[in-house]
């Protein structure tokens, strides 16, 4: 399964906030489980209604996701399914029923995906604005060695190597805040959507009477460039663009509504 | 060797021209052409030689002359000048080579050249290829020639069958290095030559020298073939060379090339109905197998080594195969074959020797015994098929730690074939349906924003750019001193100045502007001088002023000495307290 996201970048903001829960993890667990009682019963609108009051209260857990999405999938709504188990996914990477049942609609609705390159993955494991941080860090060092070069009079004889350093130092801090931009705007967790209503075409421009792109099955996934009104100009796997409507796609990350 | 067979040959036939084969054209102006062979009569393989004289003049002749069925190749030419009564003739002689691979009478056409305005042209003359058995194969009429010895005519095919090739030169002792023979034939693997014998017989009352070397070979088609003729090649002692009169010890050698007869043999098919363990072996062969162990887990492997013994084929024989197909109960792997030659005691022709099979088993189940294996080999002597069987072996096959109870298995006795494995394929998910929800109680987090610009970053970075400004500022700073101090040059006193006033004769605006400069020197080193002195010096100083800014005095001109003389003492005066 691919994960558009930057799985370290979601965990560090989730670490960081989980002493701020604002309901109980009693009335939580409660409203958990009578969610999953009533699924059990086969009242999946039930289920659904009360997974989303725990989503509501700003909780958030891979499991909550996870069944959210099983719910979906049972309520008809397939492309809500794989958004959950995307959420779900972000939180627990890997997790095998995820990614068990994301194959499964993935062999079923035959939505579209983005490839995933090996250096997406390798940035995705590093944690956020690590490549800011380096970048800084590098940009520095080799202004300091630049500066040292030719301000301090001590290190003249030495100048040859400060300077190879310099540059070095600038060209590597150059690069890494390249790749900090890179991943900032094609991986960035906020970027992606999912279409998750039934139907859905792509569309040469902001117009209903527009010609189509290419039909998007639910579950397809979406990169979002610009906002436009009540559309979306979105990147579509298979180096096409076009544009969507925006009620028709959601947002992977953060996960709305939230309760203010 | 061709060239100097026919060269031996050609003084024969110088002596005694026009053989019995002979054909010309002879003019009455001298002119002619005559070709003739050597030998009309040539066995397959062997190289016959042609020669063409042409009387009277010489005229290029073609490298090959294209006759299907032979290969015909210039080999070389030779001139001769007659003078007889004073008259002056050229006769020049052209040599071929020939051989033919397919018994039958071939037709040399008319080889046609101008000599002179006439054309002339050969005769055409008849050759005839024939094959020489092993009964011909004996000519004593020539110096040197080799022989092909089959030991069967009619055999079997993977049969083994011992041959030898044998060169014969004529005289005593005269074969000194034997090269190696060449037997070739798509349908038979011959075995390579390793031993040479060396002997000696009189033949037609002369005596020729010969090495025998002895091998054997198997074929691999049915059906009737003709085998040879071989090439073989002897160094022999040359008896025309000059040797210093040092006798042999520096003896030259030279190569005598030979093709033998040829033998036509008949290869029967292995008889139908061969047993399913014949694994190719022909000939007579004894089986021994032995086991690696005889206590094992289940699956553990044994390894089994099957010694076959005997006299035969060897190289087209496989492993002994299970008696009966144990499916299910062993799990065999492909066997590793190792020849072993040197149990050979019969030389290179013999066919004794013993193949080492060694084979990986595995139980899958308890058993008491390693079943028998089989092999089966079909005896040309007996023109049948045995069969060889290893006994039962003893094992004890515990149960593995995988498995706490192996099933027992009775090994199927009475021949029953059970069916071969077969290849089972891995299973692939179905996907039918998602995964139910979880019901574990969820680990809840809460929500945030994504703080991506953390404070401390740009406190970092506020840090590292004071560090940075400051090296830089200092830097400047110091650039702009430097730059300041090398502008204005070194601060001198006003002792030091003095020495640099120019003296009489410089150009006077030179001389007052370095007066000047030191008078201003002497006001900054002398800020209290007393009023009489600083009167004289302001005077003076009006004067370097009128003459430097005034544009009254010329001051491009130079200093006059009385102007130094007026100036210079004042100065040098002001220098002590």
């Amino acid at each position: 399964m691919k994960t558009p996201f930057s799985i370290a970048q979601i965990l560090v903001t989730l670490a960081v906030s989980a002493a701020s829960l604002t309901i109980g993890a009693e009335d939580s667990n409660e409203l958990f489980t009578s969610a999953n009682t009533a699924f059990e019963s086969g009242d999946y609108g039930k289920a659904a209604r009360n997974y989303e009051r725990l989503v509501e209260d700003g909780l958030i857990s891979s499991t909550l996701y996870y069944n959210l999405g099983t719910t979906a999938f049972r309520l008809e709504k397939p492309g809500e399914a794989v958004l959950w188990y995307r959420r779900a996914g972000l939180i627990e990477s890997g997790a095998p029923e995820v990614t068990q049942n994301l194959e499964y609609l993935r062999t079923k609705l035959g939505f579209l995906e983005f490839a995933e390159t090996d250096l997406d993955r390798f940035l995705r494991t590093l944690p956020p604005e690590t490549g800011r941080w380096i970048g800084s860090v590098l940009l520095w060092g080799g202004a300091f060695a630049l500066a040292a070069t030719f301000c301090i009079p001590r290190l003249r004889k030495q100048r040859t190597a400060f300077l190879t350093l310099g540059i070095i130092l600038v060209v590597s801090g150059y690069a890494a805040l390249r790749l900090n931009q890179y991943t900032g705007e094609q991986l960035a967790p906020e970027n992606f959507a999912t279409v998750t209503s039934a139907n859905t075409k792509a569309l040469t421009a902001p117009a209903p009477g527009a010609k189509t792109v290419i039909d998007l099955p639910p579950g397809s996934e979406v990169r979002i460039i610009q906002a436009s009104g009540p559309w979306r100009y979105v990147d579509i796997p298979g180096e096409l663009r076009g544009w969507v409507r925006a009620e028709e796609i959601t947002p992977v990350w953060p996960v709305p509504p939230q309760k203010s | 060797m061709l060239q100097q067979l026919t060269r031996l040959f050609l003084i024969a036939l110088l002596l005694f021209p026009a053989g019995g084969t002979a054909s010309a054209q002879q003019a009455e102006n001298g002119f002619g052409i005559s070709i003739n062979a050597l030998s009309s009569r040539v066995a397959i393989g062997e190289i016959g030689t042609l020669i063409v004289k042409i009387s009277g003049g010489d005229s290029r002749l073609p490298e090959s002359l294209d006759v299907p069925g032979l290969e015909i190749e210039h080999s070389g030419q030779q001139s001769r000048i007659n003078i007889i009564n004073g008259a002056r003739t050229i006769e020049m002689t052209h040599f071929y080579r020939f051989r033919g691979d397919t018994p039958g009478n071939y037709t040399i056409p008319p080889i046609e050249i101008g000599l002179g305005t006439e054309t002339f042209a050969t005769k055409p003359l008849e050759i005839t290829i024939y094959e020489r058995d092993q009964d011909e194969a004996i000519d004593a009429t020539k110096p040197y020639f080799g022989k092909f010895e089959l030991s069967k005519e009619e055999f079997y095919v993977n049969e083994i069958v011992p041959l030898t090739l044998t060169s014969f030169v004529q005289g005593r002792n005269r074969i000194q290095d034997v090269l190696p023979p060449k037997l070739e034939h798509e349908s038979f693997i011959v075995k390579s030559f390793r031993d040479v014998q060396t002997d000696g017989a009189d033949l037609g009352n002369t005596y020729y020298s010969s090495a025998s070397m002895p091998s054997n070979l198997f074929a691999l088609k049915a059906g009737e073939h003709r085998l040879g003729p071989a090439t073989l090649g002897v160094r022999v002692a040359d008896s025309s060379g000059s040797s210093f009169g040092f006798g042999g010890f520096f003896s030259r050698t030279v190569t005598r090339e030979m093709a033998t007869n040829t033998v036509n043999v008949t290869v029967k098919p292995l008889p139908n109905g061969a047993p399913p363990s014949f694994t190719g072996g022909v000939g007579k062969f004894d089986l021994v197998a032995n086991a690696s162990t005889n206590e094992v887990s289940i699956g553990d492997p044994i390894s089994m080594e099957f010694v076959v013994a005997g006299e035969g084929n060897f190289q087209t024989m496989s492993a002994p195969v299970f008696k009966v197909l144990p499916t299910g109960i062993w799990k065999s792997y492909e066997a590793s074959k190792t020849m072993d030659e040197s149990a050979s005691t019969g030389g290179s022709s013999s066919s004794v020797g013993r193949a080492v099979f060694s084979q990986v088993i595995i139980p899958e189940a308890k058993v008491d015994t390693i079943p028998p294996f089989e092999l089966t080999y079909f005896d040309p002597a007996r023109e049948e098929y045995i069969t060889l069987e290893t006994p039962e072996i003893p094992i004890t096959v515990s149960a593995d730690s995988h498995n706490e109870a192996p099933t027992t298995i009775a090994y199927p006795a009475g021949g029953n074939e059970a069916a071969p494995l077969e290849t089972a394929s891995k299973p692939i998910a179905q996907f039918d349906d998602v995964l139910h929800i979880r019901t574990t109680t969820p680990r809840w987090m809460a929500s945030t924003d994504l703080e991506k610009n953390p404070i401390w970053f740009y406190l970092l970075q506020t840090l590292l750019s004071a560090g940075f400004f400051t090296i830089l500022g200092a830097g400047i700073v110091r650039w702009f001193r430097e730059r300041e101090v090398t502008r204005e040059g070194p601060v001198l006193s006003y002792r030091q100045s003095l020495k640099r006033i120019p003296k009489e004769g410089a150009p006077k605006r030179e001389f007052y502007h370095a007066v000047a400069t030191s008078i201003k020197l002497w006001e900054a080193e002398h800020p209290d001088a007393p009023a009489p002195v600083l009167e004289i010096v302001n005077r003076i100083n009006d004067r370097c002023d009128t003459v430097l800014y005034s544009g009254t005095s010329k001051s491009d001109g130079p200093v006059s000495a009385h102007d130094v003389s007026e100036v210079l003492p004042i100065l040098q005066k002001l220098t002590r307290k």
